[in-house]
């Protein structure tokens, strides 16, 4: 291996390629995957270390297998590619050491990902905002459920953006030595308690649903009860592996046929 | 339905389609958010926020895990939010009837939506083995660039699903001016609330945990509970 001085990454050039992060799904396929984001991502970096044309056309090729992890954490693996090229570029490291770097990562980084944001996070924010949207039309306050919106944004972005820059720049800093820092970010754990708030949220917008029924004060109670059968059977029918397509059609004919009659 | 709002619904909507999968994914594509928009700029905001809170309960659980695609909920949202925005202002339709029968009629748009997205994976297959071909060292930067090629089908497909919300919602006012029992809209406004039952309890379902199930029984006791005393205190 020839060793040449690579040249020193600066802060554009690591912000150009946080920035084409955020395209890593664009050209999603089901060859390569997330590979063409991927190289796309790395070329400013790429195209910095290896002034040689055929060291940057090797250098692009490494990029262009097979890759897929969640969109977020990927940017904590392009980060490290970024540290393990510069330490390859400059003779200190074999070619393979950044593929096994992706390699080792990207599937127990898709899997905390898809667990803290896909399944938690966003299960969290939606069902709390969603809450607070249908509150606000069915207490007569339309506008206020405007509210809900930034509520649903700043919370979930809050926490997506803050984790995605903090692992980026994590990743190329510390290389190899990013996985103690994403390992003591506790996420696992903090997803558990965001899927119950989820629960609360949904199962409280269930109960709201009762308030949405056309009923006079005098049958309120069964409106409650009909409701409150009608979210237990849909829960269990679910459960059972139910199309929730098919639910939601039977359930509103059912529906519209007893509106229209009684 | 004014021109200028329907065609920059359009190309709003072919924006969040973009934001969903292939840039960023800030979720200013989910449901709830995507129907406040659109409902903002078809001039109706509360339509646009109740048919998008209730979709973001229903499609809470659809998530896109490694190479696996869930139904795409915004074709779902911006056709149901167009639909409904353009029945809004015609009687006999109170609101809960008339986000009812949009969202009953734009459900199936999810599943087309997922039709399109499996199309422009396959597209996106040959553009990335145009793009690896390239790569020789003099083209590496043009290669590349086909990655950007991934964002143009969404984004037509995501616009003409709003355009398709509108004309539907166009197409059934005339029926309902000419065809509607006066017990119609009470038996949508049923639909209406059944369908936020169903979608909050397929909400709850994405709890995948053991405790979960009695925070939401809990939660939904309290709730229902809640306007059930509030509703007898105010009659």
């Amino acid at each position: 291996m020839t060793t040449t001085a690579a040249a020193p990454l600066g802060t554009w050039t690591l912000w150009r390629v946080f920035w084409r992060s955020l395209f890593l799904q664009a050209a999603w396929n089901p060859k390569g995957m997330q590979n063409l984001g991927f190289a796309f991502a790395l070329y400013p970096a790429l195209e910095k270390l290896y002034p040689d044309p055929q060291a940057l056309a090797r250098a692009n090729e490494r990029h262009l297998c097979c890759f897929n992890s969640h969109p977020y954490f990927a940017a904590t693996i392009v980060g490290g590619a970024v540290h393990h090229e510069q330490h390859i570029a400059a003779g200190e490291e074999p070619p393979e050491s950044v593929s096994a770097f992706k390699q080792s990562l990207m599937g127990p980084l898709a899997a905390l990902g898809d667990g803290f944001f896909w399944l938690s996070l966003r299960p969290a924010c939606g069902a709390v905002s969603a809450l607070l949207a249908l509150a606000a039309v069915f207490s007569g306050r339309p506008l206020a459920a405007l509210w809900a919106v930034p509520v649903y944004l700043v919370s979930y972005n809050a926490v997506h953006i803050g984790i995605r820059a903090r692992f980026f720049i994590a990743g190329y800093r510390l290389g190899d030595g990013v996985v103690p820092a994403l390992a003591a970010s506790r996420l696992p754990s903090i997803g558990q308690r965001l899927r119950v708030l989820a629960a609360v949220g949904a199962g409280a917008a269930g109960g709201l649903g009762a308030l949405s029924l056309p009923a006079g004060p005098h049958v309120v109670h069964w409106a409650a009860l009909g409701a409150a059968g009608l979210f237990a059977a849909a829960y269990a029918l679910l459960a059972r592996g139910l199309s929730p397509y098919l639910l939601a059609y039977a359930a509103c004919a059912l529906a519209l046929c007893f509106g229209m009659v009684f | 339905m004014e021109s200028h709002r329907l065609i920059l619904a359009a190309i709003l909507s072919g924006v969040l389609a973009l934001e969903r999968k292939a840039f960023l994914q800030a979720m200013l594509a989910r449901p709830l958010v995507a129907g406040a928009l659109l409902g903002y700029v078809l001039g109706h905001p509360v339509e646009g926020l109740a048919t998008g809170a209730a979709l973001e309960l229903f499609f809470l659980g659809a998530v896109n895990l490694g190479a696996a695609l869930p139904d795409n909920e915004l074709f779902a949202s911006v056709a149901a939010v167009a639909c409904a925005c353009e029945l809004a202002p015609h009687h006999p339709l109170t609101l809960p009837a008339s986000l009812a029968c949009a969202t009953l009629l734009a459900l199936p748009a999810a599943k087309l939506g997922k039709v399109a997205d499996r199309l422009s994976e396959r597209l996106n297959g040959w553009v990335a083995s145009r793009a690896e071909g390239g790569g020789d060292g003099r083209h590496i930067r043009a290669g590349l660039r086909h990655n950007l090629y991934g964002l143009w089908l969404p984004f037509v497909a995501a616009a003409l699903a709003c355009l398709l919300g509108t004309v539907v919602g166009g197409a059934i006012v005339p029926a309902l001016h000419a065809w509607a029992p006066a017990t119609l809209g009470r038996g949508l406004a049923m639909a209406w609330a059944a369908f936020l039952i169903v979608s909050a309890a397929a909400a709850a379902r994405t709890a995948r945990t053991a405790h979960a199930f009695v925070w939401t029984v809990l939660a939904a006791v309290v709730s229902a509970g809640a306007q059930a005393l509030g509703l007898l205190e105010a009659g």
